[in-house]
């Protein structure tokens, strides 16, 4: 594959995980940060919903990589580099709320402040509907928050990181059925939340 | 044939929702939906709640971590063999790997992918060193901020002291409206909480009502 040059505006290739993943197990660092740099995002997102705390999110996320470059010369390919990498991240994170479990539910997230609301406030967005928006996601994440643990992860697997049911099924270890009965339930009782905060009104479906 | 679907199948209708239906089974819901106002209603919450679920966005903190190998500042590499292929013991390992936050680990979560300028060591321990690094950054901003308002005040003086007091109660004034408004805020937030709990408090209460009377009923048949 040949490597383009970095540089806004200069067409560069762009290698595959795979390419990245064999440049590493010969050596190359910047590939392996090549590969940080194209999941770190994602990643931090998966165990930030799954864990509810931004600080706790970020140390599982390096982590992840960390232990994902030690892993590297036993990662044959027998999955793709990011379900791999993946499975690793869900690993830290269950062993972060068995660690950290109280009453089996992931801690509350971390509270609004209003200077926190000032500062994400667009220059032209009416402060009611900031606190609006503010809202739906506290409900939200009170929701989610209070989901048995595969319930949530399953959701946010599906919902946020576009996983088949077959994928989230292997990497959760659980037979299909399974993940699609973790979805219903999850969003079932998420569902109910939001139509008791307001946000979401029972359907009324006419008939044609 | 038999139907794949049966009405009330709630996770048939949740594989059709994320389209992950059989071809022959996404024709046989969709003509159920259009004859069936419950699964048809079902339907329409599970994909009411998905389209709410996509404001909860994870914050946008600083990340951009790198792998250092530890190689020398004057550019020599280490030769192309892959070096964790040696046989070194686990410690070695590790303490050859070493990894660099971004410069966009200050707090306030600006995003960054340029390297920090000192390498942190974090084989043994990296949160304190981490913390030390963020507690620096905050207190040179914090110093260059001073600087900025002292800089700014110089510039603004005027000899004059009645347009000097204007300029005062100017600040204050918009210093009293920053304040109303976050408590604004936060009274708005405070009373959508408690209406939330209020609703949460009144669900539970009339389902525990709900199971009184129904054992109730049972003890007087």
């Amino acid at each position: 594959m040949v490597s383009g040059t970095a540089g806004a505006g200069s067409l560069r290739m762009t290698r595959s995980d795979d390419e990245l993943v064999a440049r590493s197990r010969g050596g190359d660092v910047e590939s392996f940060n090549e590969l940080i740099l194209r999941w770190e995002r994602p990643i931090f997102a998966l165990a930030f919903r799954v864990i509810g705390r931004e600080d706790d999110a970020r140390d599982v996320c390096q982590e992840a990589f960390f232990r994902a470059f030690r892993a590297l010369p036993g990662f044959k390919g027998q999955s793709k580099f990011s379900s791999w990498l993946y499975r690793i991240t869900l690993n830290l994170c269950r062993d972060w709320m068995r660690k950290h479990r109280r009453t089996g539910a992931m801690q509350i997230p971390e509270g609004v402040e209003p200077l926190e609301l000032a500062g994400e406030r667009g220059a032209s967005e009416p402060i009611e509907d900031l606190v609006a928006r503010r809202e739906l996601v506290v409900v939200i994440e009170r929701a989610m928050a209070g989901l048995p643990d595969e319930q949530r992860t399953a959701i946010v697997l599906k919902e946020y990181h576009g996983m088949t049911f077959q994928e989230i099924a292997e990497l959760q270890g659980c037979p299909l059925s399974t993940v699609k009965t973790r979805l219903y339930q999850g969003l079932a009782t998420v569902r109910r939340s939001l139509e008791r905060s307001g946000h979401l009104q029972r359907p009324v479906v006419k008939r044609t | 044939m038999s139907s794949p679907f049966q009405c009330g199948d709630h996770e048939a209708l949740l594989a059709y929702a994320y389209d992950e239906c059989e071809p022959a089974a996404r024709d046989v819901i969709t003509a159920h939906l259009a004859t069936c106002a419950g699964c048809a209603e079902e339907l329409a919450g599970i994909s009411a709640a998905r389209r709410l679920l996509a404001a909860w966005q994870p914050p946008e903190t600083a990340l951009g971590w790198q792998l250092d190998t530890g190689q020398r500042a004057d550019g020599n590499a280490s030769a192309a063999a892959p070096w964790w292929r040696q046989p070194l013991p686990a410690w070695a390992q590790v303490a050859a790997a070493v990894l660099i936050f971004g410069a966009g680990l200050a707090a306030g979560g600006r995003a960054s992918s340029a390297p920090a300028s000192e390498p942190v060591d974090v084989v043994a321990d990296w949160q304190p060193a981490v913390a030390a690094i963020e507690n620096r950054v905050a207190a040179v901003e914090s110093a260059a901020a001073d600087h900025q308002a002292l800089l700014a005040g110089l510039s603004s003086r005027e000899t004059d002291s009645d347009a000097l007091l204007r300029q005062i109660r100017s600040e204050i004034n918009a210093s009293e409206e920053r304040v109303r408004r976050q408590v604004a805020v936060s009274l708005v937030l405070l009373k959508a909480e408690e209406n939330y709990a209020q609703q949460t408090l009144t669900s539970d209460f009339q389902q525990l009502s709900s199971q009184v009377q129904y054992i109730l009923r049972g003890a007087q048949q």
